[in-house]
């Protein structure tokens, strides 16, 4: 069952719409490429929260607490599963929320807040992750992610096996795993995100969930 | 649903299985997915498995951090920078520049220290032949049979003084059975006569560069000696053509002895102060050199 995120103080706005990711890779309407598909979908819902961004935009801090609120879960949880790191996530999930305030401004409305809050997460996770270079964080081959990884009894079911297993996978599996599975990005957007080609994102999402099929099934 | 022309093996099945859920694949690979797993019961393990996984993701909870981060988020909103970490920090390089003034002062630096090098390294072997070279080298004016019969007496001067202080230094230092007296050897070439004798007495080269340097300073004084004369030789010839000459000309003539002497005049001061300085020394000894040049053109106008 979905979480619905802890609205706070805005916990009279209309909910957040939930997330269900495309289980093809058809982009996610309103995600980082604006098409048809985003037009028709900006001009057809009224984005709840616009209201709240626009005002946050011209200074009020009590409407961007609100947008926090509402958002804060979400936000942590794509930090945390793409760092695995609690405290980390924490650190990121406030720069998110500072960056956001920064670029308030700048917002044109062409997505829905919601997606283009999602998108400076995704950005900073990214950004910071650059800033940390691969030599301070050595690639975990296959084989380790497999021992990182829970085992179990029974299959699937439990998310929270699964949750283990995400963390367990090496970090470019990971990431595009919660950017596609978790998140709905499309390979092109992620590859976009990531700066590698469209298929070289097929393939680490193949690689990540025949690992996960590996670790779960042990 | 037809059978699919080329049927496919496990391992492409395991290889397209996250391109068949995805719908990613042609139609006719999808057929011949789905013509396999009717009759593969592992791949059939393997497609459910895979499903449940990215059916499982997709409604992962979201999650909650540990504590509210309102408090320290509303804390750095007020800061103006933005505080993400930049991805590469580039430290800029400050661009070093010379200044005009630097590289002059490098320049005579440069200039000074290739000039005490080269003096350094000329001085113990050639000290003595050169005054003498420079002195007998000097072209007479025609018609000046005074400053002719000048130089020669300087020339003799010099050679009969070197010759006759480095045979005595010779004769003496040497402790070799066989010493030889260099005096009534070809007088021209005094320190190649030294360096003969000493080989021959059994002097090392060290021994006479030794001797070489003690007698500089003697050297230099005679030196200096046959530079005035002939410059008091060369002035008295300028003093008679600059009766000839156009006053202005004079003038100017004037003005740039004048200009050497006081530079002769401090080199001599300095060396004075330091009498062991090689490069005061040469300094000097082209000061001197220089008057006696302007004075040799002048007589030739």
């Amino acid at each position: 069952m979905l979480t619905r995120p802890v609205t706070g103080p805005s916990f009279d706005k209309p909910a957040e719409s939930e997330h269900v990711p495309s289980s093809t890779s058809a982009s996610l309407p309103g995600l980082l490429v604006s098409g048809p598909d985003f037009e028709m979908e900006a001009d057809e819902c009224i984005d709840p929260w616009r209201g709240d961004a626009m005002a946050a935009a011209r200074g009020d801090r009590t409407a961007f607490e609100r947008l926090y609120r509402a958002h804060t879960q979400r936000v942590y949880s794509i930090c945390l599963r793409m760092v695995t790191d609690r405290a980390k996530a924490e650190e990121l999930t406030q720069d998110v929320f500072v960056r956001v305030w920064q670029k308030l401004p700048t917002f044109r409305g062409d997505a829905q807040v919601s997606t283009w809050l999602h998108r400076v997460a995704v950005n900073v996770v990214l950004t910071q992750r650059k800033s940390e270079g691969a030599g301070k964080n050595r690639a975990v081959s296959d084989d380790e992610a497999i021992g990182l990884t829970p085992g179990r009894g029974a299959f699937v079911g439990e998310r929270l096996d699964l949750e283990a297993a995400i963390a367990g996978l090496p970090r470019g599996a990971r990431q595009i795993f919660v950017l596609h599975d978790v998140e709905g990005f499309t390979h092109d957007e992620i590859g976009e995100q990531l700066g590698i080609s469209a298929g070289g994102s097929k393939a680490q999402l193949h690689r990540a969930r025949m690992l996960l099929r590996q670790a779960l099934t042990r | 649903m037809s059978e699919p022309k080329h049927p496919i093996s496990c391992h492409q099945f395991e290889l397209l299985v996250s391109d068949y859920i995805d719908g990613a694949l042609a139609l006719s690979d999808r057929a011949a997915m789905e013509a396999h797993v009717a009759h593969c019961a592992s791949c059939v393990v393997l497609l459910t498995d895979v499903r449940a996984i990215v059916g499982n993701a997709a409604i992962l909870p979201a999650l909650s951090p540990s504590r509210d981060l309102w408090t320290e988020i509303a804390e750095r909103l007020d800061t103006p920078v933005v505080s993400i970490r930049p991805a590469h920090v580039v430290p800029v390089k400050r661009r070093s520049t010379v200044s005009f003034r630097m590289f002059a002062a490098a320049a005579v630096l440069l200039a000074c220290l290739s000039s005490g090098v080269t003096y350094v390294v000329t001085r113990g072997s050639s000290a003595a032949t050169v005054p003498q070279a420079s002195i007998a080298t000097v072209p007479a004016p025609s018609g000046a049979s005074t400053v002719g019969s000048a130089a020669t007496d300087a020339t003799t001067d010099i050679t009969t003084d070197i010759t006759t202080d480095i045979t005595t230094d010779v004769t003496t230092g040497s402790t070799d059975a066989n010493p030889t007296p260099t005096r009534g050897v070809d007088a021209t070439r005094p320190f190649e006569v030294a360096s003969g004798g000493s080989t021959s007495s059994g002097l090392g080269a060290k021994s006479t560069t030794q001797i070489a340097s003690r007698n500089a300073s003697r050297v230099e004084s005679s030196a200096n000696i046959a530079y005035e004369r002939e410059i008091t030789a060369m002035r008295r010839i300028v003093d008679e053509r600059l009766g000839d000459l156009d006053s202005v000309t004079v003038v100017q003539i004037e003005r740039n002895l004048r200009i050497i002497d006081a530079a002769i005049n401090d080199s001599r001061r300095a060396l004075q102060n330091d009498p062991r300085s090689r490069f005061l020394s040469t300094q000097l000894d082209r000061a001197l050199e220089n008057k006696l040049d302007i004075l040799r053109r002048i007589a030739l106008l």
